[in-house]
């Protein structure tokens, strides 16, 4: 790995967790009803596995999980567990589809996966039929943060290298 | 190739989820959750400070009107507290000699503890929050939370050396004992899970409440002191097939704004000696 990959693999994981300092102490304040908030955490991790591929993303969902896990009552493993869907939604798209597509459609479903395996492991699965609007609300919010990023990370994505290469 | 790396990956992150719940069990998870959780507690809560400027004008945007009607609303109730602050004044004389004979029983009124909010939990399916104070502060589970107004938010839930976790009303696994405070009605009040209105329960058909009702906290449940407010009956359907009335009560609070909660500690002392004695032998 190159020294400019790995600094922004670095500076990734910096904006992952500030996603998720956000997410706990910000977006709270914002959303007042908690279905219908963005997962901006989901939305960074859908913009980067798709601009710099699945393999550089896994390994971030257990810090991630790690923080969100000691402000909840859940513990940190139903986090991993919730944060997985979004990766491999990812692996499974992007062959076929562009980045910004790809993103946007992983950070709508990564929402929805995240979500819904909370409310599961919570054991409170009849809320997620109460609050089906609030929960596609923040599914299509969480896509709209990922192509945000998305886009934010154009420059970053690999390009192949050589002068003449068409 | 990918596909196989993929599948590793996924494997591995499987094993890991399974291994941290595991470890979650183990004696000293609870201490490194509780080091681990002030840390991200304090950072969140630092967050929030630093954004509330920009936070408060996404949310007052295009309300100024609202604000300003708002306004008149609350002028108008506080020149009718004021009258009734003047009746109540005069029931204070009186009361005070009850309070005097409790005290003289030996019944401990509770201290209120101010704290402030720092985060709340990153399960949106659990309405929970964390407070600045603990054990050391002598918070102790199933002690009343109140928000602005006197008015119950929640209960304390579990309590470390320096912070709290309190479950709101509006949390799905939430029921209190509560009466209407018109009506003397008794019934149980239960959240909706995602912070909106909140459901009284096992209230008969026929039961002489309606909307406008205020709902207080009952003695019923012995663990909570009588008479808090919790919220007004927002709303009332009384279905001819069912045993018991639907009746939706609006919070007094919303809880999604709570910047500061008191905590009246003493309460769970109080209910540990509510709580039923067997006569010595």
């Amino acid at each position: 790995m190159s020294l400019s990959s790995f600094a922004s693999l670095v500076a990734f994981g910096l904006v992952l967790l500030g996603a998720a300092i956000v997410q706990v102490g910000v977006v709270p304040a914002i959303f007042l009803d908690a279905f219908g908030a963005p997962v901006l955490p989901v939305a960074v991790l859908a913009a980067w596995a798709a601009s710099r591929g699945v393999e550089t993303t896994w390994a971030w969902a257990v810090p991630l999980a790690l923080l969100l896990g000691s402000v909840s009552e859940m513990r940190a493993g139903w986090f991993v567990l919730a944060l997985i869907p979004t990766p491999l939604l990812v692996a499974a798209i992007r062959a076929r589809t562009p980045t910004i597509p790809t993103t946007m459609l992983a950070a709508a479903g990564g929402a929805v996966a995240y979500v819904s395996t909370l409310t599961l492991a919570a054991n409170r699965l009849p809320l997620l039929s109460s609050a089906l609007d609030a929960t596609m609300r923040g599914a299509v919010l969480t896509a709209l943060a990922g192509l945000v990023v998305a886009v934010a990370l154009v420059p970053l994505r690999p390009r192949e290298r050589g002068l003449f290469r068409s | 190739m990918a596909l196989t790396r993929n599948f590793a990956w996924l494997t591995a992150m499987l094993a890991v989820a399974l291994l941290l719940l595991v470890a979650s069990t183990l004696p000293v998870a609870p201490a490194v959750e509780a080091w681990s959780g002030a840390l991200v507690d304090g950072v969140a809560a630092g967050a929030r400070d630093a954004t509330k400027p920009v936070t408060d004008l996404l949310l007052h945007a295009g309300q100024l009107e609202q604000l300003s009607e708002e306004n008149a609303r609350l002028r108008g109730d506080v020149a009718r507290l004021e009258v009734e602050l003047a009746a109540v004044r005069e029931q204070e004389r009186a009361t005070a000699e009850v309070a005097a004979l409790i005290e003289a029983v030996g019944t401990r009124p509770s201290t209120p503890v101010a704290a402030s909010v720092m985060v709340r939990d990153a399960n949106r399916a659990q309405a929970f929050l964390v407070i600045s104070r603990g054990a050391e502060d002598h918070i102790a589970a199933g002690q009343a939370v109140l928000g602005p107004g006197a008015a119950l938010v929640g209960v304390i839930e579990d309590v470390q050396a320096h912070r709290a976790r309190v479950r709101l009303l509006s949390d799905a696994g939430s029921a209190v004992a509560v009466v209407a405070q018109r009506a003397r009605v008794q019934g149980a009040l239960a959240g909706d899970g995602h912070g909106g209105s909140l459901h009284l329960d096992f209230v008969a058909l026929d039961a002489a409440i309606d909307v406008g009702d205020l709902i207080i906290t009952s003695a019923l449940g012995g663990v909570l002191p009588a008479g808090l407010p919790i919220g007004r009956v927002s709303a009332v359907a009384r279905p001819e097939q069912e045993l018991f009335a639907s009746i939706e009560v609006a919070p007094l609070v919303d809880y999604s704004k709570l910047e500061h909660v008191i905590v009246l500690t003493g309460e769970e002392a109080r209910a540990a000696s509510a709580g039923p004695t067997r006569p010595a032998r």
